[in-house]
């Protein structure tokens, strides 16, 4: 569950169409956005229908950088208005999304990054973003060695040196 | 270095390659324990007892079904030796494992190709159909019990043999909403059937070939034999990719009016062996310019022609060039070769240069989907 702190309403104005959000990130940097940028996330969304239940507006207090932070903004500012298949499945018939070509380059940065803004996306259920990180992943990891994607992917080795060299032994069963 | 929890993985290892499945099961436990049962996504089996035995356990198999995307069924190399056809004789496993794992389809939510390659039938040993026979039997009789699969995109019915099992009046139903289809027939035992092999394509090939009429983006339709199959009244609003083998273009298959008909889609034609009829007034030269003028998206044109050196060759010039018309007669035909077919040769270098041409200036038309293979 994120935190959620009071915050007065001169800081975050709350009236008209494009309503602006606190964001807080994990280094307490404040960022202010419009609703409508943030609305392609899930979670976001949900925190805001409780703001109108309770008429109160809070800042949110997410569990990542101000740098990842603004990488998501920066993706949901892009797409802003779009219709994309995976964030709203049940507006058009099934098919498949465009290829985003955009999101190619937006996620064109190292792997650590790479890493940080799928999980963030995951937080915010952001499924379009989840998508797009997690085809880019796959295409480092493809081609490589089983050590290499170790190192990609950020997981270590828990076989033991018997099981590693003997492959039939992994998960067979 | 952040670590991913457990739906991140399983999300990103959904889109890793099937081919890099295998170094990825030894990255960790976790790993090989999500990448295993995605190994399975690609099915390949042949029409032993053993591996259909194994194709039917896989797809019982909930872990695995669930990734499972094609499935591909084969005839075994080479032909059946006699112990084997002994075997075969009264074999009829191959066959009730093969229909129970085609019955297993519709639990498979995310298979996008089924292909089967339908081995061509023997006779077994006392005159009784041999296990390739009963294959197919099965293969048929499972997908006419079957209603449409929604995520089935692509299906390959290989060596149909033109037999009664193909007039099911429900067998149409799994066609329908297919992006892909191929279908190869085959008449095995010339001389069984009373009626004439155009008959019998008439009979089962058409009903599938209107099924999915609709969503069809690419057809492949092969013959074993030079036919007659009425094509006139077919058409498939979304048809990029054809490829005919085998097929007379004359006025009784309506076979040219029918690739024009499909004019504003069409981007790739293949014509394997297709011949018109001996005399006929409207030669290749002529269909080929016809194409060269009508057919405006087409990007790719490939013309194989029949060309089958026979014993008198020496003796017979022309039997040393591609037989490109035919006599039919009663289903039966023989190709011919005229004195002079230099026209029909430029016409086709006029068509694969206003292809050429197309296809190096961009145009407009970009396809939905690249032929012959599905996602």
């Amino acid at each position: 569950m994120p935190t959620i702190v009071s915050v007065d309403d001169s800081t975050v104005p709350g009236e008209g169409s494009s309503r602006l959000l606190l964001l807080v990130s994990s280094d307490n940097k404040h960022i202010v956005v419009e609703e409508d940028i943030m609305s392609r996330s899930r979670f976001i969304s949900k925190q805001v229908e409780g703001f109108e239940a309770t008429s109160q507006r809070h800042a949110i207090l997410l569990p990542f950088s101000s740098f990842v932070l603004n990488k998501v903004i920066e993706y949901c500012s892009h797409y802003r208005g779009y219709y994309l298949l995976e964030d709203d499945p049940d507006a058009a018939p099934p098919g498949r999304s465009p290829v985003r070509e955009w999101d190619q380059e937006f996620l064109d940065v190292d792997r650590n990054m790479l890493l940080r803004i799928i999980k963030a996306a995951h937080y915010l259920e952001i499924k379009s973003l989840v998508g797009s990180c997690a085809r880019a992943i796959a295409d480092m990891i493809r081609g490589k060695t089983t050590e290499e994607m170790r190192e990609i992917l950020g997981v270590e080795n828990d076989f033991t040196p018997e099981e590693e060299h003997s492959p039939s032994s992994k998960c067979t069963g | 270095m952040p670590r991913l929890p457990l739906e991140l993985l399983m999300h990103i290892v959904d889109l890793v390659p099937t081919e890099d499945l295998l170094p990825l099961r030894g990255v960790s436990w976790l790993l090989c324990a999500i990448a295993t049962p995605r190994a399975f996504r690609v099915l390949r089996h042949t029409n032993t007892l053993r591996s259909t035995i194994a194709l039917s356990h896989l797809l019982e198999t909930t872990d695995i079904r669930q990734y499972v995307q094609e499935v591909h069924y084969t005839n075994r190399p080479g032909l059946p030796s006699i112990d084997e056809l002994e075997q075969d004789r009264g074999n009829s496993e191959v066959g009730t494992h093969l229909f129970h794992a085609l019955q297993l389809l519709p639990q498979l939510p995310v298979l996008h190709t089924l292909s089967l390659n339908l081995a061509q039938p023997y006779n077994g040993l006392n005159g009784q159909l041999g296990c390739c026979s009963i294959g197919q039997l099965a293969a048929v009789d499972a997908l006419a019990q079957l209603d449409t699969i929604p995520t089935l995109r692509s299906l390959t019915l290989d060596n149909i043999f033109l037999h009664d099992i193909y007039s099911h009046p429900r067998l149409p139903n799994f066609l329908c909403g297919l992006t892909h289809l191929r279908l190869s027939a085959i008449d095995p035992l010339p001389g069984l059937y009373s009626t004439p092999v155009f008959e019998r394509v008439g009979l089962y090939i058409q009903p599938l070939l209107r099924a999915a009429a609709d969503t069809l983006v690419s057809l492949t339709l092969h013959f074993q034999d030079d036919t007659l199959i009425d094509l006139a009244m077919l058409r498939y609003p979304h048809l990029e990719h054809l490829s005919l083998q085998n097929v007379v273009f004359c006025a009784e298959t309506g076979a040219e009016a029918f690739v024009l008909a499909h004019a504003p889609t069409l981007v790739s034609l293949s014509l394997t062996k297709c011949k018109t009829l001996y005399r006929s007034p409207r030669g290749w030269a002529q269909i080929y310019d016809t194409f060269s003028e009508g057919l405006g998206s087409l990007r790719e044109v490939a013309v194989e022609e029949d060309w089958a050196p026979c014993a008198w060759s020496e003796l017979y010039p022309l039997a040393k060039r591609p037989a490109r018309r035919v006599v039919m007669y009663a289903g039966a035909s023989v190709g011919y070769c005229s004195e002079d077919e230099g026209e029909d040769v430029r016409g086709l270098d006029r068509l694969t240069e206003s292809c050429r041409a197309r296809a190096s200036s961009g145009g407009l038309h970009t396809p939905t989907v690249p032929a012959w293979t599905a996602f």
